[in-house]
């Protein structure tokens, strides 16, 4: 895209974003809107600032920021390391593998009371959300992606004297890369909900962005809630540019696309 | 221990290969046996350029591969300078029918793999020898691409060069040039005559084209199905070098139409 192209795109982007702020800010005022229910956007945009001259939305971003990277790198970790074994394994396989399905149907978020008894209401009850809803996707793609080397590569590696380790770490992580992202690229996302979640059922000690929503709900500031989920959702959309990038960077030879 | 040696100084590093009565059953899906290859026996001389030929589902491909080592005979063995072929081996080189470039490898690497993977060779020594076997397969300065920038011809050469990446005393090629248009073939095949004239390993090359195989070779078997085994063995008595204009003369063409008439239909 030329520079030229890409101010373009922005210019109808910016036009896009004023227009419905004016179209909301009308349909509001001429209904005359209780502001419980939908608030004008001039009082989610005060709130917002207000939140952020006073750095408690800030603050509030950091930490559910920490509790999803941090849950995505260990169940990411977790998933891959073991999804290695399963594969590589097979009796681990044949004997993990059911119990692996019956904690996969367990849905998830019904566990967090469980993870606020053994982890308590800081930040590691969410991470352990987060990690517990990462593990399977994670998991699952790796394997899948470790399975899908071609039958030519496997006899090729198998010409040249490749080793198992070998044929593992030259072949089958390197087919298995696309699904690994593909996976991340869904769970990501899944993970800043995981986190919000977890602090909406028990937030506590830390005030992450899902515990403010709980605050503001509390005192039936719509604006506020607003405000926080347009920061929400800017982070999603960071974290996921992240990932998306990463990727592209990492799997730059995957020239199928 | 083998020595290295760069393509400046070729050697004779070649070998006879004995195919002694080797027989392959297979299990079919439902239980039977399928018999792929009955008493198959032939010899390679050094340096010795020969062609496999015969309808689909003869054993060619199945031949090509216990030689290669990476599936057993049932019965008999297979010999490369008198000793038994129980596995891949350095002195055999494959090149197989889809070139299988690794596509997050560069064209260098992908060339080198074969080095890497045994990790016997010095990382000069690899550099070295990978870029004159560029220059070989005339894709001097292609090394740091990637496979998906290339063409098919072009690929196909990357995995010949793979192919004598070990200096192989053996080179195995499984319809190499199946996948290629005819005119980037022919060009193919005065490339590959190029290359083996430089270092004259044995090469087996498995086709179903006869022409491409008599164009080719010293010697062409042809093969016969149900079971495969080998039904004749012919002399190619052209001269070398072989160029494009002999495709046609007519002693060319007379032997390709009596290779013709030994494929059963």
């Amino acid at each position: 895209m030329s520079i030229k192209a890409a101010a373009n795109f922005v210019f109808i982007k910016v036009i896009q974003v004023v227009a419905a702020v004016i179209v909301w800010e009308l349909t509001v005022t001429a209904l005359d809107v209780d502001p419980r229910i939908v608030p004008a956007p001039d009082a989610v945009a005060s709130m917002l600032w207000a939140q952020l001259i006073s750095g408690a939305i800030i603050q509030a971003g950091w930490i559910t920021l920490q509790e999803t990277v941090i849950g995505f790198v260990i169940g990411a970790t977790l998933g891959i390391v073991l999804a290695v074994l399963l594969s590589e394994i097979d009796i681990l396989r044949k004997i993990l593998q059911p119990y692996i399905v019956a904690l996969q149907a367990v849905p998830k978020v019904a566990v967090t009371p469980l993870f606020l008894i053994w982890f308590g209401f800081g930040m590691e009850s969410k991470i352990a959300l987060v990690v517990t809803i990462l593990f399977f996707p994670v998991l699952v793609n790796t394997m899948a992606g470790l399975a899908s080397t071609s039958e030519d590569q496997i006899e090729l590696m198998r010409a040249y004297g490749a080793t198992r380790w070998q044929m593992l770490t030259r072949l089958k992580v390197y087919v298995a890369m696309p699904y690994v992202f593909a996976a991340f690229e869904v769970s990501l996302v899944l993970a800043l909900t995981a986190a919000v979640v977890a602090e909406l059922l028990g937030s506590g000690t830390l005030v992450g962005l899902g515990t403010l929503i709980k605050i503001y709900d509390a005192r039936m500031n719509s604006a506020g809630m607003w405000a926080v989920l347009i920061v929400l959702s800017l982070l999603g959309v960071m974290l996921h540019g992240t990932v998306m990038h990463a990727s592209k960077w990492l799997i730059r030879w995957d020239r199928k696309a | 221990m083998t020595t290295l040696n760069t393509l400046d100084k070729p050697v004779s590093k070649t070998a006879a290969i004995n195919v002694s009565a080797i027989s392959k059953t297979f299990k079919s899906r439902n239980g039977e046996d399928v018999v792929a290859l009955a008493d198959t026996d032939f010899k390679l001389n050094p340096g010795e350029f020969v062609s496999i030929v015969g309808p689909s589902g003869c054993g060619k491909s199945t031949v090509m591969r216990i030689i290669a080592g990476l599936i057993e005979p049932t019965k008999g063995a297979v010999f490369l300078n008198g000793a038994v072929i129980d596995g891949p081996s350095e002195s055999v080189g494959i090149a197989f029918q889809r070139p299988v470039l690794l596509p997050w490898l560069t064209v260098a690497r992908n060339i080198a793999l074969p080095a890497e993977l045994a990790g016997k060779m010095p990382k000069n020594k690899i550099e070295e020898r990978v870029n004159s076997l560029l220059e070989m397969i005339k894709l001097p300065g292609s090394g740091s691409r990637y496979p998906s920038e290339l063409s098919g011809g072009m690929q196909q050469r990357v995995s010949i060069a793979r192919a004598l990446m070990a200096e192989p005393a053996v080179l195995l090629m499984d319809e190499p040039f199946g996948a290629l248009d005819a005119l980037t073939r022919e060009h193919m095949h005065d490339e590959l005559l190029a290359i083996w004239s430089q270092n004259r390993s044995t090469v087996v090359f498995i086709t179903h084209d006869i022409t491409e195989a008599v164009y080719l070779s010293d010697r062409v078997l042809v093969m016969a199905a149900k079971p495969g085994r080998v039904i004749a063995d012919i002399n190619i008595n052209l001269p070398r070098p072989r160029r494009a204009d002999l495709r046609g003369d007519p002693e060319f063409a007379r032997m390709s139409a009596a290779i013709r008439e030994l494929i059963p239909h």
